[in-house]
């Protein structure tokens, strides 16, 4: 059965405009999400000189303040890549977080998770989560349309003939990140509705117990507390040594106290396992508190299918631990191929606007597009800036979050009031300045230290900020008509 | 304008409430002994067969066949679990 292509064309046309403003939101935002440990590392200020990292006991020991009392700790453990241990609760997320070189505490920099939080549940739960899943599907769909759309084309995927500069760039990003953009739809979609699904199918498979699903699949579960007082805990350094020479190739990430100080207590070692794909939620070494070896839990002993959804986590947000040498590169190609899935829905905005210049639902479109899409450009460059601030002590702690907000709210009401293209190019000058400045704020910091600690932030920021100068100075000086923002019809009364 | 819409929105709708029926009935009936093996193979297969529905139904001819085509499956699935109950 032949397709037809103007139907397919008007599928993908029609779902693009519709939702594309959304998708770029929460791919831009999960884009965010994989360079985030990069930023945390980018925005704390510089360490005193460079030292071996201390013992994970002396480290606990300066943070008995915060502690005390707290009978469940999850530590994210330092490595040499990342010197930092990050003192977690149940309840309250990761709140403290330490140099491991020196043990001075540092700033948790909590406004840079906004983003973050975007991506996960847009501010809204467990039924954001579900919804920004639902854009994976979207997501799949439009590869799906555009891949049957263009498959003739594809076999050259080196030049779209017979097309504009936008469409070219459409196609190119298209054909090359196809893998990863099936990738991020389907990992993506499985991130809320698979524990939707979860949820919903529990009493279908397990019908007189439906709360055994979650027991099941996180099996083996710590033992329970026994309210008595505990004798002493096992040396946590000691702990992960013979944990090293017991099963080699497993890479601790973790470590959890579960019932600290009852003689239930127990100690966890979670991370990945070699050549698993898993997270250190399903790999895990349990212990007594006195360090006997209790039993091990790994995503290898379950069945075909549980290990596929086990695997969606680290595939979606790119934690290639698993893959030893390669996980670096990986990450990074992932990291690449996500602002590449931008690039591509942001052009196909572009040609969408483009074709119906001058429409009525083309200047909505556009004006939601630069609030929403431009805004949230515009507010994640304050707030890096902001945080390069706040770090030095210039900016009280709570500013960068309001900065990120206050600016991606003004953003949202300004295409409203001011004409598009002023508003484009004013929008694209700022963010220029802001990464720009950014940038130089930080290397400037590090400059004395001698180092270059997360040196490809800086230069994505440098990059960003002259693509956002050539923009601000295309939409000043290009024809009128080569821009879906110049839009002919007078803006403050459309 | 409105009809378009009417269409795509029941096409969506459609979908995705095939896909959870779809779902039910092989997380009950999947030939798979472990009970986790079979909830997760539902899940997976449910999404393939949403986005299948989903994309075959956007490419109805007007927004009544958008809608008949990701809504037939619903009486259908919902008759099949009715009867296996």
């Amino acid at each position: 059965m032949g397709l037809d292509r103007a139907r397919l064309g008007l599928l993908h046309g029609s779902a693009g405009a519709a939702f594309g403003v959304l998708l770029w939101m929460v791919l831009f935002s999960g884009a965010w999400s994989l360079g985030y440990a990069s930023l945390q590392d980018w925005a704390q200020p510089p360490a005193g000189a460079a030292a071996d990292l201390l013992p994970l006991e002396r480290l606990l020991a300066r943070a008995t303040g915060q502690t005390a009392g707290l009978d469940e700790l999850s530590l994210i453990l330092p490595s040499a890549a990342r010197p930092t241990l990050d003192i977690c609760t149940g309840r309250e997320g990761c709140p403290w977080r330490l140099d491991a070189r020196d043990g001075r505490p540092l700033d948790t920099l909590s406004a840079l998770d906004l983003p973050r939080r975007l991506h996960k549940t847009a501010f809204m739960g467990f039924p954001g989560r579900v919804l920004v899943s639902l854009f994976g599907l979207l997501l799949l769909v439009m590869v799906l349309s555009g891949l049957l759309l263009q498959r003739r084309r594809l076999a050259s995927l080196v030049r779209l003939r017979g097309a504009g500069r936008a469409r070219v760039l459409h196609g190119l990003l298209g054909g090359w990140s196809l893998p990863w953009l099936v990738l991020f739809g389907v990992t993506g979609a499985l991130s809320g509705l698979g524990a939707l699904g979860t949820l919903l199918l529990a009493p279908v498979v397990y019908p007189q117990q439906p709360q055994r699903v979650f027991a099941e699949l996180m099996a083996p579960l710590p033992p329970p507390a026994r309210g008595e007082p505990a004798a002493q805990r096992v040396d946590l350094d000691e702990l992960l040594r013979r944990d090293a020479a017991r099963v080699p190739g497993f890479l601790p990430r973790e470590v959890r106290l579960h019932h600290a100080g009852d003689a239930g207590a127990s100690v966890e070692i979670a991370g990945f396992t070699l050549g698993v794909p898993s997270t250190p939620l399903f790999e895990r070494h349990l212990y007594r508190a006195d360090g006997t070896w209790l039993t091990d839990a790994t995503a290898r002993s379950r069945g075909a299918w549980v290990r596929a959804f086990i695997a969606v986590q680290p595939l979606h947000f790119a934690r290639y631990d698993w893959l030893g040498g390669w996980s670096g590169l990986l990450a990074g190609l992932h990291l690449a191929m996500g602002l590449a899935a931008c690039a591509l829905v942001a052009s196909g905005l572009w040609l969408w606007l483009q074709r119906r210049q001058g429409e009525r639902r083309a200047r909505w479109l556009a004006r939601l597009a630069l609030g929403l899409d431009g805004g949230l450009l515009l507010a994640t460059a304050g707030l890096l800036l902001a945080v390069q601030l706040q770090v030095r002590g210039w900016l009280p702690d709570a500013v960068p979050g309001r900065v990120f907000l206050g600016l991606w709210g003004a953003s949202l009401a300004l295409p409203w009031c001011v004409p598009l293209r002023s508003c484009c190019r004013a929008g694209a000058a700022l963010t220029a300045l802001a990464c720009m400045l950014a940038a130089a704020s930080h290397l400037l910091a590090q400059a004395g230290q001698g180092g270059a600690v997360a040196w490809p932030v800086d230069l994505s920021l440098l990059l960003a900020g002259l693509a956002c100068t050539g923009l601000a100075w295309r939409t000043g000086h290009s024809p009128g008509a080569a821009s879906p923002f110049s839009i002919p019809v007078g803006d403050r009364h459309a | 304008m409105r009809s378009a819409l009417a269409g795509a929105a029941l096409a969506l709708a459609g979908s995705l409430g095939s896909a959870v029926l779809g779902a039910w009935w092989l997380a009950r009936d999947l030939p798979l002994t472990q009970p986790l093996e079979r909830l997760y193979a539902a899940i997976f297969l449910a999404l393939a067969g949403g986005t299948a529905s989903l994309v075959w139904s956007g490419l109805g001819r007007s927004p009544a066949s958008m809608a008949w085509r990701a809504c037939a499956w619903l009486p259908a699935l919902a008759l099949g679990l009715w009867l296996d109950a």
